[in-house]
């Protein structure tokens, strides 16, 4: 007997130990991509015509900071425009405006859209849940469509409006969904069937505008469809900020009862989680942040689909960590896409959205035909 | 982090100046006060103007009555221009046929890549750095350029709006004009004055548009009157291949507006719909006297009657339009893109006008003739197909 009991401790110990390493190893994981992200970030700062070294480009940045705080009095009385021609030196201004904000939509649009998949797929318990799938994509296509060919929208400004509503009709498409939910009851099949149907119709909708509209604004939204980072400008990173900075710790204060919910609504239900309470704030919450994303960068939803597998292959399901990590991979897939769409014959471009898919197909294959087993 | 620290300083030195140079109370009025006060200093080696400062100044004072110029644009943006502009970026082959037409060519410094690939009607500007394409630019290339103007389109991927935010911060304006017509004609002669006022080019927009003005006054006047023929008109992408959802103009549309004043009754009057789409049966029993054909990839006409006599027969497989009027008068036409839309569409609409009234004395390959030379000053091409098939003169 109690050779039995120390054989018990002995048993959980070891149990112990090997969650550490494993958490360990996620961790590691989550850290990595991280330092990866910033290695990324430095190589993509350094490409343009204007020869600026990486060393170069972080003193830039390390000296910008404080000369913002600084003046900050003169920023908000005058512009951020005037602060530039002032304070700036035109290295400065060249890598504050038009380096850096590239590079900060790519990794926010990559986080962004990294967990807003996350989210979607744990919350209807689907691998194949993205913001296509879920018709979210399609209604900010309609939406920005509407704006190109009519110039009818939410707003006024050439690029406000069409970020404007891009924005309102992707949460319109969530609604609906949501609606729907309520009245049939929360359940995943509900979810994802109302979420097709609705990208059927948007995609329609879209179709009958560029049906009848003049050709080169059908060619203006075929482009806003391809998925873009050349729109960044700070005030809009700024709005996009604002929504992941509100969206994603809520997301994560879920996480756990996203786990739970993997485990089927019953058992869900048993360990105490309100099921349907959490599958409605979790896809409010992703949809709002894939609104907040695509809305700027266009449709670029290939990486919601495809950064939370990756990371499921790598660190498995524990929502716990696989919410930020696939945020990460995510910007460092985006990051990437963003360096490889500038071929070294500038300057042609190929938009983001585009070698994204040409990037992680690849990279997605290679995962799905190395795991031996199902990993879902 | 020490070499992080060192290598750039923390001073504070203006990059790029704004507004009127001298203009030392900056209320955007250089008086004879301010400028004869720099000039001393700067006789006296002192000062922060250059030279070159003081020249745009002295020219500021003396043409533009010390004040700047200031236009607003078609993305009505209010656009200012604080000295004489002396280095251009033009991102559209449009924005760059006007630019010869002012005769401002030389002051290109970066064009895109369409520009590029028409060396033939821009033979300096297609050898000057491309920036990127109608969809996605090279900003920094832009700003390595230090250009005074950025002549890009009022709305599409690189509109001025999103222009003016990327390269306000070096000082670089922005100016968002089409140069082809959206809705109404009179948005291109606005657009052409307007750029005109910026680069101090007005006598040489004022020429243009009174040739283009007499030509229009000779077609208005001629078929005034007249029997107007039933025109449908369509373009290769919107027709070859399809029996229905055939792509036309309905009320509204550029095209539509240009057969009406070059004397054509567009059969497609009775839609509600600025683009129609309409079954060949549609047209059938419609019975057009005239059909356009408009082939949206050629700039500036074919280089054999080939490939436009292709274009009418690939058009008419499947269609059944044998029995009429058009066919059976052979009155179907195939015309560029751009004869409708462009700084040339006055040649489109004598082009039309002679196609609806064969009678009327114009002929159109002079008028294109005299676009070409007189206005982009470039010679005109023998052998170009401009319409198939060719008009009796």
């Amino acid at each position: 007997m109690p050779e039995l009991k120390i054989n018990g401790r002995e048993k959980s110990a070891e149990i112990k130990a090997e969650y550490k390493k494993f958490i360990g190893r996620k961790i590691l994981f989550i850290s990595s991509t991280f330092i990866l992200i910033i290695f990324i970030a430095g190589i993509a700062a350094t490409l343009g015509p204007y020869q600026i070294s990486v060393i170069e480009v972080y003193s830039i940045v390390w000296h910008g900071i404080p000369k913002i705080l600084q003046n900050l009095d003169f920023i908000l009385s005058h512009s951020f425009k005037d602060f530039s021609l002032t304070y700036f030196t035109k290295e400065e201004s060249i890598i504050w405006f038009l380096r850096l904000p590239p590079i900060v939509m790519a990794i926010l649009a990559g986080v962004g859209l990294g967990i807003a998949g996350t989210t979607m797929q744990g919350v209807v318990r689907n691998p194949l849940a993205s913001p296509y799938t879920l018709g979210i994509a399609s209604a900010a296509g309609f939406g920005a469509a509407l704006a190109i060919i009519l110039g009818a929208g939410f707003a006024t400004g050439q690029n406000i409006i069409i970020a404007a509503n891009a924005f309102f009709f992707a949460l319109c498409s969530s609604f609906i969904i949501y609606g729907i939910s309520r009245y049939k009851g929360v359940s995943p099949e509900t979810m994802i069937l109302a979420g097709i149907a609705l990208m059927y119709l948007f995609s329609a909708m879209t179709g009958v505008l560029q049906f009848f509209g003049e050709e080169k604004a059908v060619v203006g939204v075929v482009y806003w469809m391809f998925g873009s980072l050349a729109g960044a400008t700070w005030d809009k990173l700024f709005v996009m900020f604002i929504v992941l900075i509100i969206c994603i710790p809520l997301i994560m204060l879920k996480s756990w009862d996203l786990n739970t919910l993997s485990t089927g609504d019953e058992r869900a239900k048993s360990l105490g989680v309100n099921v349907n309470r959490t599958r409605v704030v979790c896809f409010m919450l992703a949809s709002l942040v894939t609104a907040g994303v695509i809305c700027f960068t266009g449709t670029i939803g290939f990486i919601g689909l495809v950064a939370p597998h990756m990371c499921r292959m790598i660190i498995g399901g524990d929502n716990r960590y696989l919410i930020p990590a696939s945020g990460l991979f995510g910007a460092v897939v985006l990051l990437s896409a963003s360096i490889l769409a500038r071929p070294p014959i500038a300057p042609s471009f190929i938009p983001v959205g585009l070698v994204t898919a040409f990037l992680g197909v690849p990279m997605f294959l290679y995962l799905i035909l190395r795991k031996r087993k199902g990993y879902w | 982090m020490v070499l992080i620290g060192s290598t750039v300083p923390l001073t504070v030195m203006p990059a790029i100046a704004t507004g009127i140079p001298g203009d030392d109370d900056g209320n955007d009025n250089i008086t004879e006060k301010e400028l004869a006060g720099n000039i001393l200093t700067y006789m006296l080696g002192e000062g922060d103007l250059s030279l070159d400062e003081l020249r745009d100044a002295a020219h500021v004072y003396a043409y533009w009555n010390g004040v700047p110029r200031t236009i607003v644009d078609t993305a009505e943006r209010t656009v200012t221009i604080y000295k004489p502009v002396k280095k251009i970026v033009v991102l559209s082959s449009d924005g760059a046929r006007a630019l010869r037409i002012l005769g401002d060519e030389d002051k290109v410094v970066g064009i895109s890549e369409t520009i590029k690939r028409h060396p033939y009607y821009f033979p300096e500007m297609s050898q000057k750095k491309s920036v990127g394409t109608w969809k996605e630019v090279d900003w920094e290339e832009i700003v390595s350029l230090e250009p005074d103007l950025l002549i890009t389109y009022a709305t599409g991927s690189i509109n001025a709006d999103l222009a003016a935010e990327k390269l306000d911060p070096f000082g670089i304006t922005v100016v968002g004009l089409y140069f082809y017509v959206t809705d109404e004609y009179e948005q291109i002669f606005d657009e052409l004055e307007k750029l005109a006022i910026l680069l101090e080019k007005e006598e040489a927009a004022e020429k243009y548009l009174k040739w283009h003005d007499e030509y229009e006054a000779r077609v208005h006047d001629f078929i005034a009157g007249k029997e107007k023929p039933n025109v449908f008109m369509t373009y290769t992408g919107g027709s070859i291949g399809k029996i229905m959802e055939i792509a036309s103009y309905g009320p509204g549309a550029i095209d539509y507006t240009l057969c009406e004043k070059a004397g054509g009754r567009p059969i497609t009057e009775d839609f509600s719909t600025k683009y129609p789409k309409v079954s060949a049966e549609w047209v059938l029993t419609e019975n057009p006297d005239i059909i356009i054909l408009k082939s949206g990839d050629v700039f500036g006409g074919w280089d054999n009657e080939t490939e436009p006599a292709d274009l009418i027969a690939q058009m008419m497989v499947g269609k059944n339009w044998d029995d009429i009027n058009a066919t059976e008068n052979n009155k179907i036409y195939a015309v560029p893109w751009s004869i409708t839309n462009g700084l040339e569409h006055i040649y489109g609409e004598v082009l039309l006008a002679k196609i609806c009234q064969p009678e009327l004395d114009i002929d159109p390959t002079e008028v294109y003739k005299e676009f070409l030379e007189d206005f982009l000053r470039v010679e005109y091409p023998e052998g170009k197909v401009l319409v198939y098939p060719l008009l009796a003169t």
